[in-house]
């Protein structure tokens, strides 16, 4: 059981900022388009963070400049108070999951291979392929199976597989999830909830969720905040945020759907 | 900001139109032989008289000389002089040009007037036993070289009796006949895979079908591959004619290009090269223009 | 007429359908039955691969070359399976219109807004250019886009939202009777999914027409739909009015599918683990025998693993489930 030290974030972002051009395609010098303007956050181990927000306010380019898929115009990014230079300084500590999981499948692989190729960035040998299959609840006779004969759910619990591999088996580390959960069925999406939970319990892993689904966002998140065109303008915990929201944004993202016994009906 | 594209894609193309100039003059150094070379066999040409023509033909001269001369008689519009004619190689090309241009034009337009609908019927009746005849046309056309099918044209010209040597019919269906293929199929090829992308049956499911499916929904989507097509059609203008002209005895650039060569008549050898080459950049940068014209997502920033 | 009245918009009996794999056919369709009032909205709920899509292409006549086909869809009366390409083309898209999923996929990439609606409205009657245009700007418009700068558009250059409205102008600009719109708020946030639901509704009962919402999310039915039908595996499961359906269901695999929502912002639980369904989603190539729900319900029985449950109504919510099978 890995200690879960809630008192100091495994991670830290200050003042992250991301600008860039957008070019028209000959020539001219571009708009300059500002998708984050500063954003600070602490995340703790064994915790979520849910990053809501409409589309377009920069959530995934947050998403991948924490994960060091981008580099930041400007802002720093602390994992256990070391500063992270290039992206990439921490991929062995945290690793991202995407909403389209089965896009970073390469269709030619058996799962088994799937599995091997994170596992390269550790220089790792030792595949162990059921046990992982097993903690993803993905059955052994699959390791054989080609990815692209996978349904939805299983390329979701693949993807998630392989970010573990990287991530290697001890210490914390930092799962981001940008809109993993977005494409899946409710009754898969449960399942997946379900494992995610008890992964956290096991591992004490971090998550730092992006959801526009604001329920999924509640339900999983110890905190939740509120990015609006770059910037975070309200956080806090769940229940108090949607109790009283105090900002405009907060409030119109609150306007989601009825609950299923159709309380309330257009 | 087009034109400032267009300048740089300008300069470009004079860059390359210079790299290809030098680098032809110095291959055909390196080939053996010259204008001259056979004049020694000729008895009555005396050793001085010979030597006499090289000073005058500037034969003697440095690779360099020779170049830095074209390139001064390009500026001045001459692009060097025959020394089989004694004219400058733009006088001769001039008409030459034309004629050739004559044929080439004309199979371009046909072959793309014919080849487009035909690619795109074939497309929408993929699985009618009339396409498969087709395609199996098609492909035996591909298969036949473009050789065989002139010295084919010159048979039936010669049996028949019909065409005489001025008549650019022949020549320009053995050049449609040689440029379809490739054109149909790809025209094919891009149909069908628009038509499997989901925007196609939505347009069935909307009730669009026939016609206006096909070449007012589906044929512009399918634009995209058939503009560069379209580029690299424009720029095989000069060079595609070659062999039928001169098989078929067409008086364009071919026989006067494989004569020059023949005769080592340099400057009237670089000149087409670079006509050629001119037209190929020409082709390809229409094929770029016309792709930015034809396909809004590369035109317009979202 | 009364009558007239009585008549169903659509009835739809024992349809079977399959997709041609190599040599064989898979059946994903098997023995689905339901009618559909005029004037009703009416949601298809199920999840992805269950059989929902090809319910709808079967009867429009557009699944795939060398499919399976079998049983009947009348619409007005009129039957479509079966019917010659030439009477499917008048009805899809003016009597029957489809709103397909994925609203940037389905819009061509290198026409205008506008012009794609307008050539809608010009496949099913002779009109001129200009007069295509001014209807497809008044659909536009009734879809909620109002600037016709949008109007002259290119897809890539709309929002989310924006081309979901260019897609549902589209299928209203013949003023169809019966709309079928696929998963509608799928790609959209919480707020953009309830304005397109509401829209979706109003513009229906203005227009007096039927809606067949194919959807998901329990949600989303229950937010517009009058009866709701739940699809598992290619059959429907259970189907009757929305608030009896959502508030006490019947079938297993819909209660499960009700229990897998989240709960509202707001309620607060220690447990963050959700009532899953447990197993995963049927692969048509190898149903289970008897109830194909049976490996994942539980409350299987001894007979679910061998026999197909019959249909069982009470007044006019119908389920098929031995559970509710009236003891002989």
């Amino acid at each position: 059981m890995t200690s879960r030290d809630s008192a100091s974030p495994i991670l830290r972002v200050r003042g992250l900022t991301k600008t860039y051009r957008r070019r028209k395609w000959i020539g001219s010098a571009g708009d300059e388009v500002r998708a984050l303007r500063g954003v600070d956050l602490d995340l703790c181990a064994g915790k979520t963070i849910a990053i809501v927000g409409a589309s377009g306010g920069g959530k995934s380019t947050l998403a991948r400049c924490v994960a060091g898929l981008e580099p930041a115009t400007s802002g720093e990014i602390f994992f256990r108070d070391q500063k992270l230079g290039k992206p990439g300084d921490a991929r062995h500590h945290i690793q991202m999951i995407f909403q389209d999981s089965g896009a970073s499948l390469n269709p030619r692989f058996s799962v088994a291979q799937a599995l091997l190729e994170p596992l390269a960035i550790r220089q790792e040998r030792n595949l162990n392929t059921s046990e992982r299959l097993r903690q993803v609840g993905l059955p052994e006779t699959l390791a054989s199976q080609g990815t692209s004969q996978l349904s939805g759910g299983q390329k979701a619990r693949l993807a998630l597989a392989r970010a573990l591999a990287a991530l290697g088996e001890s210490g914390a580390a930092v799962l981001i999830l940008d809109e993993s959960l977005a494409s899946l069925d409710l009754s898969v999406q449960a399942q997946m909830i379900n494992l995610l939970v008890d992964l956290q319990e096991k591992r004490g892993l971090a998550y730092l969720l992006i959801a526009h689904d604001l329920r999924l966002a509640a339900h999983l998140a110890d905190e939740i905040a509120v990015l609006f065109e770059g910037q975070i303008v309200e956080r806090g915990a769940p229940h108090r945020l949607f109790a009283a929201p105090a900002h405009p944004h907060t409030a119109y993202l609150l306007k989601t759907l009825a609950a299923p016994d159709g309380s309330s009906r257009a | 900001m087009l034109s400032r594209y267009l300048l740089r894609r300008f300069a470009h193309i004079a860059f390359l139109l210079a790299g290809i100039s030098a680098l032809s003059f110095a291959l055909l150094e390196l080939a053996p032989g010259d204008f001259l070379g056979e004049a020694k066999l000729n008895p009555q040409l005396s050793a001085q008289t010979i030597a006499a023509l090289r000073e005058q033909y500037g034969l003697n001269k440095s690779l360099l000389q020779k170049y830095i001369y074209w390139l001064g008689s390009v500026a001045k519009g001459d692009f060097g002089v025959s020394f089989a004619y004694n004219l400058p190689v733009s006088t001769l090309l001039w008409p030459r040009m034309l004629k050739t241009l004559e044929l080439t034009v004309s199979s371009l337009t046909l072959s793309w007037l014919i080849a487009v609908p035909l690619g795109v019927w074939s497309a929408a009746n993929r699985r009618g036993w009339l396409d498969r005849v087709v395609s199996f046309a098609v492909s035996a056309l591909l298969a036949i070289p473009d050789l065989v099918l002139a010295c084919i044209a010159l048979l039936v010209a010669v049996r028949s009796g019909i065409f005489h040597s001025g008549d650019p019919v022949l020549p320009v269906t053995v050049l449609v006949l040689g440029a379809l293929p490739i054109l149909v199929r790809h025209t094919r090829a891009a149909l069908l895979s628009v038509s499997a992308e989901p925007f196609a049956r939505a347009a069935l499911a909307n009730g669009i079908h026939g016609f206006e499916l096909w070449f007012r929904w589906l044929l512009p989507a399918a634009a995209n591959p058939l503009a560069s097509l379209f580029g690299l059609s424009v720029a095989g203008l000069i060079s595609s004619s070659l062999l039928v002209e001169t098989i078929l005895g067409w008086p364009g650039l071919g026989p006067l290009f494989l004569e020059a060569i023949g005769a080592r008549d340099f400057y009237l050898v670089i000149g087409p090269v670079i006509l050629s080459a001119a037209f190929l950049a020409g082709g390809t940068l229409l094929g770029d223009i016309l792709l930015y014209m034809v396909d809004p997502r590369i035109r317009l920033e979202s | 007429m009364l009558l007239d009245a009585l008549e169903p918009l659509l009835c739809v009996d024992d349809l079977r359908a399959g997709y041609r794999v190599g040599s064989s056919v898979v059946s994903v369709l098997r023995a689905v039955s339901f009618e559909i009032q005029p004037g009703q909205v009416v949601a298809l709920l199920g999840e992805s691969g269950g059989g929902k899509s090809t319910a709808i292409l079967a009867m429009l006549g557009l699944l795939p070359h060398g499919s399976a086909l079998e049983g009947s869809a009348r619409f007005q009366g009129l039957e479509l399976i079966g019917a010659p390409e030439e009477t499917l083309q008048k009805i899809r898209g003016a009597c029957i219109s489809y709103i397909p999923q994925e609203p940037l996929l389905s819009l061509n990439p290198v026409i205008r807004a506008i012009d794609q609606v307008a050539m809608v409205a010009r496949a099913h009657e002779r009109i001129g250019i200009r007069e295509s245009r001014q209807r497809a700007r008044v659909a536009l418009q009734q879809a909620g886009l109002d600037e016709s700068q949008l109007h002259n558009s290119y897809a890539h250059q709309l929002s989310g939202g924006q081309r979901q409205r260019v897609v549902i102008a589209q299928a209203i600009v013949n003023r169809p009777s019966l709309v079928i719109a696929d998963e509608p708020a799928g790609a959209l946030d919480a707020p953009s999914a309830q304005e397109i639901l509401s829209l979706l509704r109003g513009l229906v009962q203005k227009m007096g027409a039927s809606l067949l919402l194919i959807t998901h999310d329990p949600c989303a039915a229950s937010y517009i739909a009058d009866r709701v039908m739940v699809m598992y595996a290619g059959r429907i499961v259970e189907q009757g009015p929305a608030n009896d359906i959502l508030r006490s269901p019947l079938h297993p695999y819909t209660r499960g599918l009700l229990r897998s929502v989240l709960n509202p912002p707001g309620a607060s639980s220690s447990d963050r683990h959700v009532a899953a369904i447990e197993g995963s989603p049927p692969d048509f190539r190898q149903l289970p025998n008897g109830c194909t729900f049976h490996p994942r319900c539980p409350d299987r029985m001894l007979i679910c693993a061998d026999t197909a449950p019959p249909l069982t109504s009470l007044a006019s919510h119908q389920t098929c489930c031995f559970l509710y099978d009236q003891p002989r």
